[in-house]
């Protein structure tokens, strides 16, 4: 049993190394003359779409909108490449300085926003406006008190709602990662004002004109903000450059452009029939493609993490079983028992975040970054999945092959862990479909996976329905095909068990 | 060739096997009986060390096998177990549970493995059944393919736990036969048994254990008509 443990320490070893190579897949800063961007010659930029018509996704499937044209003038003028990365609105603040070299996204200026991030000189003035269904008596702000509001989570909106919850504590605020879900809320009487900023809010009412309306935040004493580029905190060569940037676009005329282009101009489609719902989530400017670049992500995540699960929970597995010479638990059980306490104890979505903004923030590739969190947290379930299916194989099995002189680690291989496979082939399944659809919360780390698709289309076209059913039918479609398979599978590794 | 001094075998508090000296030599068939819980399969299985003893130790081809530094893999290559419940690798064909060992462990190649693999089979008259999953054998085949398993590694010793107890009763005589052919064979046997028949024909000596001691020592027809101690008279008189 010596040569075992010390085949398991190897095991351990590999494993290891895998996992530091992994974290030090880092990103490279090089200095430029004046500031550093962190790809040099490009600028990264987050935003968040689904803030019409600030940004928003276009027609080709790429983030679009004013704050996306504003962005890459200014790239022009700096001379850099413009790169736009899309991201939950509440992550963007996080990742400027480590993941992008600025933000932009309709961002107001707020004090608790300096103390993390710099901001340029403002770019727009906005002032809140409050969505109301048509013929609400909310009219100003007592009446907002003690009424259910809603807001984006993260915006201006939000922090204006907090201070009246904490006024009057009678007083809902519910909050939302997107504004089309707002108002569909609002107008199914879920909440009964949504607070947002005036551009976005006129963008709604026209398009659901009849149905809701926007009041000015005059009326309910709004004070007015100043839209910001959020920088990395004393960055102020990059700073001073964009200032200057921006200056020289509103006296070039190219701002008033880009304004007219975008603002004042109805960017909102309108379709009522469900034909015509149906053609602008899929047919519109080739919107299926989208679809199925999402699916592809999805499964390309899915995959490589269960990969990565399979791996990592069988070693952990056998960490967990590795008994000495003396047939006593060791340091390895223990290990392997802390790790899996750890992850099945916490939140996915924390482990992605925490993965994607500290473990391994110097890394650009968030598919990889998923793949390593998803995968990481899937080994925990796996591995105790093999180890029922290691505990339910007879221990007369194990007797059999070391009598013979098997080493542990040879019997574990050749007659073991093939039958705990089998044994483990349903609740893996089980897994495999829960991580496939785990994956949905990718969008917390910039990628356009099924699900953010489907929210960045219905953003788009101002109608949740067809966009989530369409991919709520995608992702059964894709599972139940991937049952099939697993059950055909299980079918051939049970041709030992006919009677 | 085998020789145990002072085995001592404790599970907890429960003391199993107290102070057994035994010496077996090289083409011995020895035969163990006594009453359940005398400590017969717990001694047989610490001869390969399946159990480790709590002291004492035990001697092979010259070799201590109980100093933690000898090689049991090795040792058990040259000393196999039949098991009382066969204990066939249930996720291998018959061919490749005799053939698995031979390959991997002796290096022999897949063809000469085979080839020899289906040599035993006929003898055991299972040929056909080479490429059958364990699964879809009879109790007694299973112990066939079990015995030929062991024999396949060229043992010197097989240590037999009980082979024929989870039998049918039609059954046991297809395997009891298969064993009287191996006694004739020159290889060392160890078996725990109830068969007294079986016993009485292949044994050259019978061990009477009872509570973790060998309490009677001798060639079959002198234990079975001469019965010195009270508790093997009242033994044999239980079963015969």
């Amino acid at each position: 049993m010596k040569t075992s443990t010390r085949f398991f320490s190897w095991l351990v070893v590999c494993f290891m190394a895998v996992s530091i190579a992994c974290l030090s897949l880092t990103g490279y800063r090089v200095k430029a003359a004046e500031f550093k961007t962190i790809e040099p010659g490009v600028l990264t930029v987050a935003t968040s779409t689904g803030f019409p018509p600030f940004e928003y996704v276009g027609d080709d499937g790429k983030p679009d909108g004013f704050d996306v044209a504003f962005i890459k003038a200014i790239g022009e003028k700096l001379g850099l490449q413009v790169k736009v990365e899309d991201m939950e609105f509440n992550a963007l603040v996080a990742s400027v300085g480590n993941k992008t070299d600025v933000a932009i996204a309709g961002m107001t200026v707020t004090d608790e926003r300096k103390l993390a991030v710099d901001f340029s000189d403002s770019y727009y003035d906005a002032v809140q406006y409050v969505l109301v269904r048509k013929g609400s008596n909310i009219r100003c702000m007592d009446d907002l008190h003690g009424a259910t509001l809603a807001a984006q989570i993260g915006t201006t909106g939000n922090l204006l709602a907090d201070d009246i919850v904490k006024e009057n504590p009678q007083t809902v605020l519910k909050t939302y990662d997107r504004f089309p879900e707002a108002v569909n809320d609002l107008k199914a009487e879920r909440v009964d004002a949504i607070i947002l900023d005036k551009t976005p809010a006129q963008t709604f009412e026209g398009i659901y004109s009849g149905e809701i309306e926007a009041i000015p935040g005059d009326d309910f004493d709004f004070e007015v903000e100043e839209y910001a580029i959020a920088l990395p905190k004393g960055s102020e060569q990059l700073g001073s450059a964009i200032n200057k940037a921006i200056a020289e676009l509103k006296s070039d005329g190219t701002y008033d452009r880009i304004i007219n282009e975008y603002i004042n101009a109805d960017s909102g489609e309108k379709s009522n029939g469900i034909v015509d719902q149906f053609v602008s989530a899929f047919i519109t400017s080739n919107r299926w493609t989208m679809y199925l670049n999402g699916l592809c992500l999805t499964i390309q995540i899915a995959f490589f993490a269960a990969l990565v699960g399979i791996v990592v929970g069988t070693l952990l597995a056998l960490m967990k079983i590795a008994k000495n010479r003396k047939g006593k638990r060791t340091i390895l059980s223990f290990i392997s028992g802390i790790y899996i306490d750890i992850v099945r104890g916490t939140p996915l979505v924390l482990q992605l975040l925490i993965m994607w903004f500290i473990v391994m923030k110097n890394s650009k590739d968030g598919v990889l970054v998923a793949v390593v969190a998803f995968g990481l947290n899937s080994a925990a379930y796996v591995a105790e999945i093999i180890r029922a299916g290691i505990l339910a194989v007879d221990n007369g099995q194990m007797e059999a092959g070391r009598s013979m002189g098997f080493t542990r680690a040879q019997t574990m291989c050749h007659i073991i862990l093939p039958q705990a496979v089998k044994n483990a082939l349903p609740p893996l399944c089980n897994e495999f479909i829960s991580l496939l659809k785990e994956t949905a919360i990718v969008g917390y780390v910039a990628l356009s996976d099924l699900t953010r698709v489907a929210n960045q289309i219905s953003s788009a076209t101002y109608q949740p329905f067809v966009p989530l059913i369409g991919a709520a039918v995608i992702y059964f479609v894709v599972i139940k095909i991937l049952t099939l398979l697993l059950g055909v599978l299980e079918r051939r590794l049970r041709k030992g068990d006919i009677r | 060739m085998i020789s145990v001094k002072n085995l001592q075998k404790y599970f907890g508090k429960n003391h199993v096997l107290k102070n057994i000296n035994y010496e077996i030599k090289n083409g011995e068939k020895i035969v163990i009986i006594g009453p359940s819980g005398s400590g017969k399969s717990t001694f047989l299985r610490c001869l390969n060390l399946l159990e480790v003893p709590t002291s004492g130790q035990i001697w092979f081809d010259g070799v201590e096998i109980t100093d933690p530094k000898s090689d049991v893999n090795k040792i058990r290559q040259k000393m196999n177990m039949v098991f009382q419940h066969f204990n066939l690798y249930a996720n291998h064909t018959v061919l490749s549970n005799i053939t698995l060992a031979p390959i991997k462990l002796k290096k022999i190649s897949k063809e000469q493995a085979e080839e020899e693999a289906m040599n035993l089979l006929k003898r055991v008259g299972l040929q056909d059944k080479s490429n059958a999953y364990p699964s879809q054998l009879s109790g007694g085949q299973k112990q066939r393919i079990a015995i030929v398993r062991s024999l396949a590694m060229n043992p010197e010793v097989i240590l037999f736990d009980e082979p024929t107890s989870a039998l049918d009763p039609e059954m046991v005589g297809e395997v009891l036969g298969v064993m009287e052919e191996l006694s004739e064979m020159g290889l060392t046997m160890i078996c725990v048994t109830h068969e007294m028949g079986f016993a009485n024909k292949i044994a050259d000596k019978v061990i009477f254990m009872d509570d973790g001691c060998i309490v009677e020592e001798n060639e079959p027809n002198e234990i079975f008509s001469n019965p010195q101690s009270e508790r093997l008279q009242s033994f044999l008189s239980k079963i015969l």
